[in-house]
C-alpha cells in the first residue's frame, strides 16, 4: 500500500494527518499578507484641520486684507463717477430739446408733410394715404382757389 | 488591554500604542472575524475597519480594547452581510502567486481547491471553525485556545479532532480530491 492509501481511513475519509497538512496549506494561502504589515493610517486625518489651515493662510499674508479694502473703495469711486457721467449724458439731450421746442413753438406753425411715392416721379398705383388715395389720383386733383 | 488614551489623533504615544496593538493582535482578530464570515478578505477589512474606527475615536477611554475592536469588527461584518451584493471578487490567495513561475492551470487548480475547502468550512458551526482557525492560522496551543474559549485544553483537543473530521466528511461529500 502506498502513503496515500495509508492516510485514508474506511469510507474514503482522510486521516487526521492528511487533514492537518491540508489545513496548514489552506490557511497559509488564506491568511492575508497585509496582516504582517504595519497598520495603515488614513492619510487625510494626518493633515491639518481646516481651521488650522485658515489661520495659517490669514497670518501668511498680512497685507491681503488692506489691499482688498483699497480695491473695494477704488471700484466704488469708479462706479460712482461712471454713473454720474451717464446721468449727465441722459439729462443733456432732453433739456436742450425742450428749450428749442419752447423757442420755436410760438413763432412758426408746424408744416404738414406731403405724401410722396417711394419711387420718386414714377407713376404708382400704390396707396399712399390712410383714405386709400394713390399718387396718380392725387396728381389728377385740380386745385382751384376759393373765391 | 486597557487604553488610557483616546481621542487625540496627533498623540505619538497613542499612535505607538495602536501600532503595537495592531502588530500583536491583528492576526487574532482576523482569525476570529474569519471564523464568523469564512471570507479572508472581508475578515481583513473588518480588522482594518475596527482599527481605523479606534484611530478616529474621540469618546471615553476604552477599558478593554480587544473587546471594543471585536465588537466594532463584528458590527461591521453584520452590516456588510446585510448589504451583501453579488459583486465579483478577486480569487483569494492570487496575490501570493504574483511573479511566480506556476502556470495558469496550476494557479486555477489551487484556487479551486481553496474554494472547495472554504465552502466546506462554511458548513461547519462557528465553534468548529474557530478552533481550526486558531490552530492553523494562528498556530495557537490547546492551552491558549482554552483560555479564549473558556474550557479545558483536553476539551479543545477533542473539539479540534471533531472539527477536522467534520471538515473531512464535508469535503468527501463534495467529491474533493485529496492529493
Amino acid at each position: 500500500m502506498n502513503d496515500s492509501s495509508n492516510n485514508r481511513s474506511a469510507g474514503n475519509i482522510p486521516s487526521e494527518e492528511l487533514m492537518d497538512g491540508l489545513l496548514k496549506d489552506f490557511f497559509k494561502l488564506e491568511t492575508p499578507s497585509g496582516l504582517n504589515r504595519p497598520f495603515r493610517r488614513p492619510v487625510a486625518s494626518r493633515q491639518e484641520s481646516p481651521a488650522a489651515s485658515l489661520v495659517t493662510l490669514s497670518t501668511s499674508e498680512p497685507t491681503a486684507a488692506p489691499r482688498s479694502h483699497k480695491m473695494v473703495v477704488a471700484s466704488a469711486i469708479a462706479v460712482l463717477a461712471m454713473s454720474l457721467i451717464v446721468a449727465m449724458k441722459v439729462q443733456t439731450p432732453s433739456s436742450s430739446g425742450s428749450s428749442t421746442a419752447a423757442n420755436t413753438q410760438p413763432t412758426e406753425p408746424t408744416e404738414k408733410l406731403m405724401l410722396v411715392s417711394p419711387k420718386g416721379d414714377a407713376p404708382s398705383t400704390q396707396v399712399i394715404g390712410e383714405d386709400g388715395v394713390t399718387l396718380e389720383e392725387t396728381d389728377a386733383i385740380e386745385v382751384k382757389s376759393q373765391k | 488591554m486597557t487604553s488610557p488614551v483616546s481621542g487625540n489623533q496627533n498623540d505619538p504615544e497613542r499612535d505607538q500604542m495602536i501600532d503595537t496593538y495592531y502588530r500583536e493582535h491583528s492576526r487574532e482578530l482576523w482569525a476570529l472575524f474569519y471564523s464568523m464570515c469564512s471570507d479572508a478578505e472581508r475578515a481583513y477589512d473588518a480588522v482594518q475597519e475596527a482599527f481605523l474606527r479606534y484611530y478616529d475615536y474621540h469618546g471615553e477611554p476604552v477599558r478593554d480594547l480587544r473587546a471594543w475592536l471585536l465588537r466594532v469588527g463584528q458590527n461591521w461584518l453584520r452590516d456588510v452581510a446585510r448589504k451583501k451584493s453579488n459583486s465579483c471578487g478577486l480569487l483569494p490567495g492570487m496575490d501570493d502567486f504574483a511573479g511566480h513561475r506556476e502556470s495558469a492551470e496550476d494557479i486555477l487548480r489551487l484556487s479551486e481547491r481553496q474554494g472547495q475547502i472554504r465552502k466546506a468550512m462554511q458548513e461547519l458551526n462557528e465553534d468548529d471553525r474557530k478552533v481550526l482557525v486558531m490552530k492553523y492560522s494562528m498556530d495557537w496551543s490547546a492551552a491558549q485556545m482554552a483560555t479564549v474559549m473558556d474550557c479545558s485544553a483536553a476539551a479543545i483537543d477533542m473539539r479540534l479532532s471533531r472539527a477536522r473530521r467534520r471538515l473531512a466528511e464535508v469535503l468527501t461529500e463534495q467529491g474533493f480530491e485529496y492529493e
